[in-house]
């Protein structure tokens, strides 16, 4: 199974975002993981992964939305470079991943951090502590990407 | 610079956008738009009894006309009782706006009394709904939904209004002006076309599936040449059927769960299925897996996200069929196709349910029978026919032999009993010179039956026969055939029709003869306004063929041989 990345673009207003995922649910349509984010210019975007086989539908259907913008794919070359950021409690005392971080807080016993990188190079570190039982906690973004081009709406291709 | 408010704003707005008439119920939420609508000139109020009434009212004025329909009502239960309504007009892809008054925008959130979150409650329903938050927003949100309701596929658009903004001062700086389609649908490549064209071109066993998407482009007559010319037979969905005559040669008539035998046959065996503007959905394909075996299917719809839902065609082309049929059209070649039509005719009549066969011979008035007759009539007229859902929708749909382009309405998709009454006084309000007639069953019509109160308020000489087996008959016929006979909660009782009928108002007469039937139709047509007739028929008639659900198209169920004798 191969997956893909979407992007869809909606306005910040009420009920946008609601409505995309409204429709989500409506249509069953599978999706692996998402994450959303803030573009600064008064629009959201909602990234999405899911297997190759179901993404033109759900191109299909999210561009029927008034709210929707823009429908665009992550080519496979951008979706490799997509980043994280998680930020984990660590207790003291254990060694650490071979990742760049950057620590928000110190206390005797923990390590609040921060880190960015692909999904794997983050799920290696979260794995590296909670093998040594260092891991108190952690929260991550999910994947945020510029996406590669857009294309206009009800015209997604890959 | 002119100022308005917001409920004269809201009907500036609809009068820029062409409407000239509104069904709804007001209620107090919405009271200052009615108070501008009791001064505005050229907008008729139709008063329905119930909002869910307004809202099929406005459906079956938009399926008739072709034009928005619009209905209103007020915040809370006024405006949910919209829902049904609005579902029904979404998946029978019919535009409508639908304006819902909301309590002031300070009282928004504090479950104020009538307060609903209809915007919320109706996303699934509508294409779109806007909260009208500033009184100046008006004339853009108004252009926006009717633009929305219209373009790409169809469907409806709610516009909820605070109180507050209904009765707010606001500024026109710019004139009302009807605004452009959104141009939200794609530009076909050529390629696909060509594809399809091609595909056509090189059957041996071509199909060609009609949908409501033809009658909504407004290409029934190039369908027609285009299947004449390639000798192409032509498979028309329930709310295909008045885009092709029924009586035409090349017709196979309806498919799927009570389609013909020609038609499901002839989709199986087909080589290519052309599908022109329908969704391909469970009651039309059965089995999705087993559909259109060995066949090559294309799709032709206004909307991506239509094609690939239920089956994989192997040639989608997506477009206004305005646009790409004629351009599919110009690539296509003259055919002949004799032996396909020569195989088509080794199962034509065998299962026609239109066979003597199919309803008792004896006895009592059979419901196929009669509404045989009444298809009979209507086929010779221009009259408009409006069904409700359920065996007698199924039984006229099988009758009907020919019908001009939106002249045959019927909730295909969401199946909502109670829709023929309430549509109907939409579809003779959109067209007063024709003659518009009811179909419905006892069990649909006690839906919403209080609409009788409107058709005599409102002089709309609307014709409605009650196909009357004390029934819910088509849960009774699946009861029978896989539950054993257990006939759980589908016996119904009615009123004396036609005393229900004089005490409204209305003239009204029962058969229950077989010989009497001609006689009451002859009668109801006679009256000038609206007139209603009881057909009492046999109790435990069922509709075939059919297809059990989950079914393939080739495994029909056929009626057992006529057990009832002359006496």
């Amino acid at each position: 199974m191969t997956s893909s990345m979407l992007v869809a673009r909606l306005p910040e207003r009420p009920g946008a975002l609601e409505r995309l995922l409204g429709m989500i649910r409506r249509r069953a349509l599978p999706v692996e993981e998402m994450s959303i984010a803030r573009c600064g210019d008064g629009h959201i975007e909602v990234l999405m992964r899911q297997e190759s086989s179901v993404a033109d539908r759900t191109a299909a259907e999210l561009s029927s939305l008034f709210d929707v913008s823009d429908v665009s794919w992550v080519s496979t070359e951008r979706a490799q470079g997509a980043r994280e950021l998680v930020v984990a409690r660590v207790k003291r005392g254990g060694d650490w991943p071979p990742v760049e971080y950057r620590v928000l807080q110190e206390s005797a016993t923990e390590t609040v951090v921060e880190i960015t990188g692909t999904s794997s190079e983050i799920d290696g570190a979260l794995a590296h502590w909670d093998a040594q039982g260092a891991l108190a906690g952690s929260v991550r973004t999910g994947e945020i990407l510029l996406p590669e081009a857009s294309s206009k709406k009800g015209q997604a291709s890959r | 610079m002119t100022l308005m408010n917001g409920g004269q704003l809201l009907c500036a707005a609809l009068k820029a956008e062409g409407v000239d008439t509104l069904f709804g119920h007001p209620g107090g939420a919405i009271l200052p738009f009615y108070d501008a609508l009791y001064q505005t000139e050229g907008l008729r109020h139709i008063l329905m009894r119930h909002e869910q009434a307004a809202a099929h009212a406005a459906d079956g004025y938009a399926r008739a006309s072709g034009r928005v329909g619009v209905c209103v009502a007020t915040s809370g239960p006024g405006a949910t009782n919209l829902v049904t309504g609005l579902a029904t007009a979404q998946m029978d892809s019919v535009p409508i706006v639908a304006i819902t008054g909301q309590v002031p925008s300070s009282a928004i959130g504090t479950e104020a009394f009538q307060e609903a979150d209809v915007v919320g409650i109706t996303m699934a329903v509508t294409k779109h709904g806007f909260l009208v938050k500033e009184v100046d927003d008006i004339p853009e949100i108004v252009a926006n939904a009717f633009a929305l309701a219209r373009s790409g596929r169809p469907g409806p658009v709610l516009i909820d209004v605070p109180k507050d903004i209904q009765a707010a001062i606001g500024s026109v700086s710019h004139s009302f002006e009807r605004r452009n389609v959104r141009e939200d649908t794609p530009v076909t490549c050529s390629a696909s076309i060509a594809r399809a064209a091609s595909l056509l071109n090189g059957a041996q066993r071509p199909v060609i599936m009609v949908g409501r998407g033809v009658v909504l482009a407004g290409v029934c007559s190039m369908v027609r040449t285009l299947a004449e010319r390639t000798n192409t037979p032509v498979v028309t969905t329930l709310l295909g059927l008045d885009a092709f005559p029924a009586d035409h040669p090349l017709a196979l008539g309806m498919p799927g769960m009570h389609g013909t035998e020609r038609a499901n046959q002839g989709i199986q065996e087909a080589d290519v299925i052309v599908g022109l503007g329908l969704r391909f959905d469970d009651r039309v394909i059965g089995r999705a897996e087993d559909f259109g075996r060995g066949a090559r299917i294309v799709h032709f719809d206004v909307s991506p996200a239509v094609p690939g839902r239920t089956i994989t065609p192997e040639v989608r082309v997506i477009g206004d069929l305005a646009d790409t049929l004629p351009r599919f059209d110009r690539l296509v070649e003259d055919a002949r196709h004799l032996d396909w039509h020569a195989s088509l005719a080794t199962w034509s009549r065998e299962a026609d349910p239109q066979d003597e066969r199919f309803s008792p011979q004896y006895g009592p008035l059979g419901a196929r029978q009669a509404i045989r007759k009444l298809a009979e009539r209507v086929g010779r007229s221009d009259a408009v026919v409006v069904t409700d859902v359920g065996q007698h929708q199924m039984w006229f749909a099988q009758e009907m032999k020919r019908a001009d382009p939106r002249s045959h309405l019927t909730s295909g998709g969401l199946g909502t009993m109670g829709f023929a009454l309430p549509a109907a006084i939409g579809a003779a309000v959109a067209l007063p010179e024709r003659t518009v007639w009811v179909v419905a069953g006892d069990g649909g019509f006690q839906m919403n039956l209080q609409e009788l109160a409107t058709v005599v308020q409102e002089r709309i000489p609307l014709r409605i026969a009650i196909v009357n087996n004390g029934f819910l008959g088509m849960v009774r016929q699946w009861q029978e055939r896989f539950y054993e006979g257990r006939y759980s909660a589908s016996a119904i009782t009615g009123p004396d029709f036609v005393a229900l009928a004089k005490a409204y108002g209305l003239p009204a007469w029962s058969v229950s003869t077989r010989q009497g039937v001609d006689r009451v139709l002859d009668q109801v047509e006679e009256v000038e306004g609206p007139a209603l007739v009881d057909l009492m028929v046999e109790a435990e008639e069922n509709v075939y063929p059919m297809v059990p659900s989950g079914a393939a198209l080739d495994e029909l169920i056929m009626p057992e041989p006529d057990t009832v004798r002359a006496p």
